[in-house]
């Protein structure tokens, strides 16, 4: 059976930083196939890697820090091993696929969902902007998982 | 003309640090500080909050090890209540913390430390870290990153989350094991057998790389303290405190860990927000102890199952008496998760484990408890006191690095006086500093409650305050 992540990742309590928690939450809630895993993170780790060689697909959703507040955006990216920082816990995840690629021989296909935000201070919710993008971003996911089990099929 | 290097946060370590390093006229290591700069104060923040909340709460102490702090504030709070706690809930409550001992290990061990052992003390800063590993060495690399989500994955699956779970509660835990979820950890413990063997195979073979590390990373006699069984044996949740000596001979047995008052002073020094703990009948300094995995190997009398018990008598053939390098604390790290993953099939193979009997129920009884338990670096120590409506009024945290902070500052003396020479400065020199406080694997967050650090910067300042030389990570 094929086997789709979805990796929402951010701090929660950094304000629209924990916009994947939001979605994630959403998602968890719906009817999805039982190829699709969700899953939650503060923030990506090496050993995610581990679960990322045992899937097909991998959907990162994740915020960031630009203008205007609330577009969501989501693109294709590839392995890259960019340089690493010299801390151990900090990824992207384009870094990540490439180290995938490196302990387990194969990457997943990936997207990344991300959704512009401004507020990042130590708060629990979301500005009203980016909430309102999380509809999108859920649309966003769907499209994939349907484009993905037609090209499955 | 005496000068000073001071660096700046010490990286790879979890939480907050730097250290000054004195040199005298000639350019030798006069002294040496490690100073924790930063303070969280759980202890003050929970004043006021229901007893019942303190599991949960002291969790949020750490990001690493919360199973831990989780533990100990149970068993403090199982004391408020008054209650032993039934068998079952003892049982996984152990596992628990057998799985926490898998998965902070293998971070110390694969990820913080394996890159000085792997691409060496003096190799890029750039590459010397997991990422560096995985390019190089792929195969411990991913051996690190399958034990550590073994050992996350078995916390998920007992306690709902791999960090800050809320399954140990007053008076057992929450919920009883699942036959579904007991099958699902006893899959994975094969295969992190084999990566703890393999991996032990490997670092014994290289232990001939790192002599001048041996020799001079923390090797000094001091006391070691821990828990043990009643019969000698490992332990990490139960037990009753032993102290051994340099020689290895039993200083102190058996005594109750609930009165670590007793015989556990702690001092203060203003340049830091680390407390010293010391051995009172020996006083301060002289009451220096070593605490965490070279302690435990080093109290005990054997391991209680086979294969870790094979492990621990080679090791302790290492010297006659107590091993004192803390480089072995990484070798020592080795024979724990070992052990670790052979005690978790025992107690997931006893029928007792999917007992539904899990939790005591009962109001407050007591105005004071004191939780006790064996966290990944050393013996941790939670003491709360309540009113009458079981709000709290006191709290005192020992964590496991406090327990270790003359050694580690000792420790740091000694290595500087051997690698750092004169007055230009270089990364090897430095790293082998930091390196040897990698060793201890403190956490700072716990000890002080601190939160993290970023870049690292080292200055070497002239008597006047010249600038001589600087390095900057970034």
């Amino acid at each position: 059976m094929p086997k789709v992540l979805v990796i929402c990742y951010g701090n929660p309590l950094r304000g629209d930083d924990g916009v994947g928690w939001i979605v994630a939450e959403k998602l968890k809630q719906m009817p999805l196939p039982d190829f699709v895993t969700v899953q939650t993170h503060i923030q990506l780790a090496p050993e995610l890697t581990a679960d990322l060689s045992e899937a097909d697909l991998v959907i990162f959703v994740d915020a960031r820090d630009a203008e205007p507040v609330g577009v969501v955006s989501c693109k294709p990216i590839n392995p890259s091993p960019s340089t690493p920082s010299s801390f151990s816990h900090h990824l992207t995840p384009e870094l990540l696929l490439s180290h995938t690629q490196c302990l387990f021989g194969r990457a997943p296909k990936a997207f990344l969902i991300s959704v512009n935000g401004s507020e990042f201070g130590y708060q629990d919710a979301v500005s009203p902007a980016v909430r309102e993008a999380v509809g999108k971003v859920i649309e966003q996911v769907l499209k994939l998982l349907e484009e993905f089990a037609s090209q499955s099929a | 003309m005496a000068q000073r290097i001071v660096i700046e946060p010490v990286t790879r370590i979890e939480g907050h640090a730097k250290i000054t390093i004195q040199l005298d006229e000639d350019g030798n290591v006069a002294n040496t500080w490690f100073h924790v700069t930063q303070l969280r104060g759980f202890e003050k923040l929970c004043e006021g909050r229901p007893f019942s909340e303190m599991p949960s709460l002291m969790a949020r102490i750490c990001g690493i090890c919360p199973v831990s702090h989780l533990l100990a504030s149970g068993k403090a709070c199982d004391q408020l209540l008054a209650v032993r706690i039934p068998e079952p809930a003892s049982k996984l409550r152990r596992l628990l913390n057998l799985a926490q001992i898998v998965q902070s290990h293998a971070l110390s061990f694969f990820h913080l430390s394996a890159p000085d052992l792997l691409l060496g003390m003096d190799a890029d800063p750039q590459k010397r870290n997991i990422f560096g590993l995985i390019e190089t060495n792929p195969q411990i690399a991913k051996d690190g990153i399958r034990l550590r989500k073994i050992g996350q994955t078995i916390i998920e699956l007992l306690a709902g989350k791999r960090i800050h779970p809320a399954w140990v509660v007053p008076g057992g835990v929450s919920e009883p094991l699942t036959v579904e979820k007991r099958d699902q950890i006893l899959s994975m413990l094969p295969e992190a057998k084999e990566i703890a063997l393999r991996t032990l195979q490997w670092f014994k073979r290289s232990l001939e790389d790192f002599r001048d590390e041996i020799r001079t990373f923390a090797n000094f006699p001091s006391l070691f303290l821990g828990l043990v069984t009643p019969e000698g044996k490992w332990e990490c949740y139960h037990g009753r405190v032993r102290v051994v000596d340099e020689n290895g001979h039993i200083v102190a047995d058996q005594l109750d860990p609930t009165e670590y008052h007793e015989y556990i002073g702690e001092a203060t020094e203003p340049w830091t927000y680390l407390k010293f703990p010391y051995y009172k009948p020996m006083g301060y300094p002289d009451g220096m102890y070593r605490v965490g995995p070279l302690a435990r190997l080093n109290i005990i009398d054997g391991f209680d199952t086979p294969l870790a018990e094979q492990e621990w008598v080679e090791f302790r053939e290492l010297e006659r008496g107590a091993i004192l390098s803390s480089f072995y604390y990484h070798y020592a790290r080795l024979i724990e998760i070992l052990h670790a993953v052979e005690k978790m099939e025992e107690l997931l193979n006893d029928p007792d484990i999917l007992s539904k009997h899990v939790r005591a129920i009962a109001g407050l009884n007591n105005l004071e408890g004191i939780g006790v338990a064996e966290a990944p670096r050393g013996i941790l120590i939670h003491h709360y006191k309540v009113n009458e409506d079981g709000l709290m009024e006191w709290a005192n945290l020992i964590i496991a690095t406090g327990h270790n902070n003359l050694a580690m500052s000792k420790g740091i003396l000694q290595v500087a006086k051997h690698f750092i020479k004169g007055k230009q400065l270089n990364e090897g020199m430095l790293n082998r500093v930091e390196a040897v406080i990698r060793a201890f694997d403190p956490c700072l967050s716990c000890s002080t409650h601190a939160v993290g650090h970023m870049p690292l910067h080292i200055q070497l300042i002239g008597p006047d305050g010249t600038l001589l030389d600087e390095l900057r990570r970034d």
